[in-house]
């Protein structure tokens, strides 16, 4: 029906270019992020080993600025606070998301409804959610009156205000922010195990807690990986929740390095500074996700 | 997984206290997730006397819908008093081009990177993939100074652009992980039938990529509408979005605080992405383990 | 006219060779099979004549004009894929019609064409639904569908049928040698599966790893292989192979066949012709290869063919054919008897050898000798 002969002089150039087409497209999106992430990457990288204060300079000084860093009480609070808070937050959303997952595959009716009840917190911004959980937590018109008032006198939960104490607060509103999406991932991992494994394994005469144990959760460890990648990557980017929260506070006891970076570069004219800490918060993401993409992109390659 | 119940000679009474043992966390958890937003939503429906009687789990007495109508048109954020309304009209405008732009443009660049076969593309992929993991602290002081340059500093405009080039990450990867999945053998035929890239792509992969839409429609506009840093960091007064202009409310000192107003503006803050949550969140769950984290 | 013309075609991807250095000659209206194992590169190979894969070396023609840069959709060849690849949020009709709708051809001349094609398949009633509500059978037809609405000159088939069930695949097979009849177009038809290709195929061509082992017509291919790869590839149950040792008795050359009677080791003489490559070879060994089907009964002593007599391990009954397992020079080896004459397993009978179509092997080359 169509003339193959004449249309073989017209092909060359549209269709040579057709072949180069999914590189040409890529090309403006991949130099975007190039410019917009790695550029900007060197710029903060550049201007953290210069004196900037209010406005940058590139003058540089070396790395006099992390010298300054490390010898603050004010950063080292900020990275205890992560070490603390990113560990409790990883465990406790990857327990509980992995529990709830799991009692949730158990056949249960009301499925549908009690998921989204689990999900619903991920929708919801960390401003938002600080701001229910610091009006929960306050001690004069809280929980903790409220209990005190129904006669539990000796009910006493006062984190917020306490310095000690104030990053568990974090924590647990981290938590109940994220563990539904845990279990989420959990759920739709565990609905793709093979159910011969487990009719099998029944026949072998395994309870379903031996199967659980024993044969799914071990399947599942590609999904524990990237959980906890996620929410390992998301502690240290952590910023609005304890904004909207502990505002820092008391004091600083409860700054996590995201707002200790945004208080030195906008609040306190320490450019230098704040793109020294951001540089290291940078570093600790890196330390993450470096391996878990090179692993990954590895592994597809050769699968 | 084989439900326990259907094999014969399943102990009975054992089998009945695990269903009541599994039901009771259940609910308990179901309890645990709901507080916050009944606490909420109840005071926000109370009027100050009432709250300040300090009765936090206890029902309104009576419906008062005077804080959420003081929310939405009449608290005083910074110097204007007319409520959160314009600070989400300010979201609205900058979520909705945000999430189109970078939701194309991530289809059609994760369409071409699943065609991308030579040696070094899993690297242009990693490069790109890493910028979803990157702490924007990392960005913010460049890219204050690009608003700048641009001229587009403290504008909704300056946000749109950034929430766009940022969520090109995520997007890319999206559609990119839902592509490679697709059969080649689909691009082949088309290529066949003597369609070219644009109209395989516009023919035959985007309709077929509608789960993922729906995914990273879902998240760009939940990542936009809930953003504080770029928002706080390169917006002030009236281009504030919603979540910067709630965290002003509820942290004003001005006036006597008002509780059940902020409790109001919190939930006008958070209603956009709970409502898309509520409708379509089985479709984002579904469509997200089906490509993108696939582990 | 529509004649395929490969000379020495190469492809690897990365550092794996997956053709190397491929000559092949498809004629006019020819029906040329691709036969071989899974992942020797016959997709690939189909690929190159679709224009799908760049050609790394070598040259293709089509029509004798060299069309190595030629973009596939200007090669008028149309394609059915292993999986179908049928687009999923198209109507069966705009499926088919796709082609012709991305040539700009107008509204009426698609409907029209459709409408032509879907009553040669039958599938009429099928047009307005979207491939996911077809079944396999179904999908298979509107692939079909797909690739004859554009009446090429050349059609290339990736293993059309290998998703169907054994019945249906019975069914498409006919068809497609049907349409073959009628269309009188060069097709080239790709499988792993040896009976598809004896049916269907004008030729055949035998691959293993990128390399083309033997092309003849099918029953070349089963008298004649060129190689023991060949040779115990096409054919079922697969040709016996028995490592003997070539000698002369009494002026007659043959090999010695060690077999099994009464649980005693005896060993039979069978002359065979003596050809020029095998002259003087006496005392070497080679490797004898023996279709089931030239091991029979031998009921009223009717043949002149030497015989044997040998223990049987196993019956197989198939219905028409029933199969012994004997054993000969240690390796087991299958019989085709009638089922009227087989023996219980365990009991020993006389069977019958049909030398003049036996087929001699090197061991160590493989190679067809003799
Ligand atoms: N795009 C590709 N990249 C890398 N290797 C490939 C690609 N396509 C095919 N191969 C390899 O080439 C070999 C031949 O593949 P193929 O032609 O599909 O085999 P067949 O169709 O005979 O089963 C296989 O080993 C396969 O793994
Ligand atoms: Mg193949």
């Amino acid at each position: 029906m169509s003339n193959p002969r004449q249309r073989k002089q017209q092909m060359s150039v549209l269709d040579r270019l057709q072949r180069y087409l999914p590189q040409l497209v890529v090309a403006p999106p991949f130099l975007l992020l190039v410019f917009f992430v790695y550029g900007f990457i060197a710029w903060t990288g550049i201007i953290s080993l210069t004196d900037s204060r209010m406005l940058p300079s590139f003058d540089i000084q070396g790395f006099q600025q992390y010298a300054r860093l490390f010898a603050m009480d004010r950063w080292d609070v900020a990275f205890h606070n992560l070490l603390i808070f990113g560990s409790l937050y990883v465990l406790f959303a990857l327990m509980i998301g992995c529990l709830l997952a799991v009692l949730l595959d158990q056949h249960i009716r009301a499925e549908g409804a009690l998921r989204t009840i689990y999900l619903y917190p991920m929708a919801i911004s960390f401003i938002v959610t600080g701001t229910a959980w610091k009006w929960i937590l306050n001690p004069s018109l809280g929980i903790e009156s409220y209990m005190q008032k129904l006669g539990w006198e000796s009910f006493q939960f006062d984190w917020i205000v306490n310095r000690d104490m104030a990053i568990y607060v974090v924590v647990i509103a981290a938590v109940w922010q994220a563990s539904g999406f845990v279990m989420a991932l959990f759920l739709s991992a565990l609905r793709t195990v093979d159910e011969d494994i487990i009719r099998a394994a029944h026949l072998d005469g395994a309870s379903t807690t031996r199967i659980y144990i024993g044969i799914i959760l071990p399947s599942l460890r590609p999904v524990f990986l990237s959980a906890f990648v996620i929410l390992a990557h998301l502690s240290i980017k952590s910023f609005d929740l304890v904004v909207a929260l502990t505002n820092g506070g008391p004091g600083y006891s409860s700054t996590l390095p995201a707002n200790f970076m945004y208080e030195m570069a906008f609040r306190r004219n320490q450019i230098g500074l704040g793109a020294a800490s951001a540089m290291m918060m940078l570093a600790t993401v890196a330390a993450i996700i470096v391996p878990y993409l090179y692993s990954e992109l590895r592994a597809k390659h050769h699968g | 997984m084989a439900e326990p119940k259907t094999l014969p000679g399943a102990n009975g009474k054992r089998y009945l206290l695990g269903r009541v043992f599994i039901w009771s966390l259940l609910l308990i958890a179901a309890v645990l997730y709901l507080g916050p937003i009944y606490v909420v939503l109840s005071t926000s429906l109370k009027d100050l006397a009432e709250i300040r009687a300090g009765a936090l789990l206890d029902l309104p007495h009576e419906m008062n819908f005077a804080p959420w109508r003081e929310a939405w048109s009449q608290a005083c954020i910074g110097v204007r008093c007319d409520g959160l309304q314009p600070y989400f009209m300010n979201s609205v405008i900058m979520s909705v081009p945000s999430v189109v732009i970078s939701t194309l443009i991530g289809a059609l660049s994760g369409y071409a990177l699943s065609l991308f076969h030579f040696r070094g593309a899993n690297i242009i992929f990693a490069l790109m993939l890493f910028g979803c993991f990157i702490p924007f602290q990392i960005v913010i002081l460049p890219m204050a100074q690009t608003l700048g340059y641009l001229g587009i500093a403290n504008s909704i405009t300056g946000l749109i652009v950034v929430h766009t080039i940022y969520g090109i990450s995520f997007t890319t990867l999206f559609f990119r992980n839902y592509y490679v999945s697709v059969p080649q053998e689909l691009v082949r035929a088309a290529t066949m039938d003597g369609a070219g890239f644009f109209r395989i792509f516009w023919h035959i992969m985007l309709p077929l990529a509608l789960p993922i839409i729906v995914v990273s429609v879902i998240w760009q506009f939940t990542q936009v509408w809930n953003e504080f840093l770029f928002g706080a960091s390169f917006t002030s007064g009236g281009s504030q979005p919603v979540t910067v202009a709630l965290n002003n409310l509820i942290n004003s000192t001005t006036s006597v605080k008002q509780y059940n107003v902020d409790m109001a503006a919190a939930l006008i803050a958070a209603a956009p992405t709970l409502v898309v949550y509520i409708i379509a969140g089985r479709f984002f769950v579904r469509g997200l383990t089906a490509g993108a984290v696939k582990g | 006219m529509a004649t395929i013309s490969i000379e020495h075609a190469s492809k690897s991807f990365g550092s794996t060779e997956v053709l190397r250095d491929i000559s092949l000659d498809v004629k006019d209206g020819e029906f040329l099979v691709l036969l071989g194992s899974s992942g020797c590169g016959k997709s690939t190979l189909l690929n190159i004549i679709a224009g799908l894969d760049p050609l790394a070396d070598g040259t293709i023609r089509l029509d004798g004009e060299v069309v190595n840069d030629v973009h596939p959709k200007n090669r008028d060849i149309a394609m059915v894929f292993q999986s179908y690849a049928l687009y999923p949020n198209m109507t069966v009709e705009r499926n088919i019609a796709f082609g012709l709708e991305m040539r700009k051809y107008s509204k009426a001349e698609r409907k029209a064409a459709v409408r032509e094609v879907a009553s040669l398949l039958q599938i009429e009633h099928l047009l307005s639904r979207k491939p996911s509500q077809l079944s396999g059978g179904q999908r298979q037809r509107v692939a079909m569908g797909r690739a004859l609405v554009r009446r090429p000159k050349i059609f290339l088939f990736d293993e059309p049928l290998s998703n169907l069930d054994a019945k249906l695949r019975g069914e498409m097979r006919t068809e497609i040698k049907k349409l073959h009849q009628t269309l009188k177009a060069t097709m080239v038809y790709v499988t792993h599966d040896q009976i598809e290709a004896m049916t269907l195929a004008d030729r055949i061509a035998i691959m293993r790893d990128g390399v083309i082992q033997q092309i003849g017509t099918p029953q070349q291919i089963y008298s004649t292989p060129a190689n023991m790869y060949v040779a115990g590839f096409v054919g079922a149950p697969p040709m016996n192979f028995v490592e003997v040792e070539l000698a002369r008795r009494k002026d007659q050359f043959g090999v010695i066949l060690p077999a099994v009677l009464k649980g005693q080791p005896i060993e039979y003489f069978l002359p065979l012709q003596e050809t020029e490559q095998l002259a003087g070879r006496e005392g070497s060994k080679v490797v004898l290869g023996l279709r089931p089907e030239m091991i029979t009964h031998n009921a009223f002593g009717q043949s002149s063919a030497p015989e044997i007599e040998c223990d049987v391990e196993l019956v197989e009954p198939t219905g028409a054919d029933t199969l012994c397992l004997i054993r000969l020079a240690g390796q087991p080896a299958k019989a085709r008897v009638s089922p009227l004459f087989a023996c219980e397993p365990g009991e020993s009978m006389r069977f019958s050898i049909d030398t003049s179509r036996i087929c001699l092997f090197d061991g160590k080359t493989k190679q067809l000798i003799g």
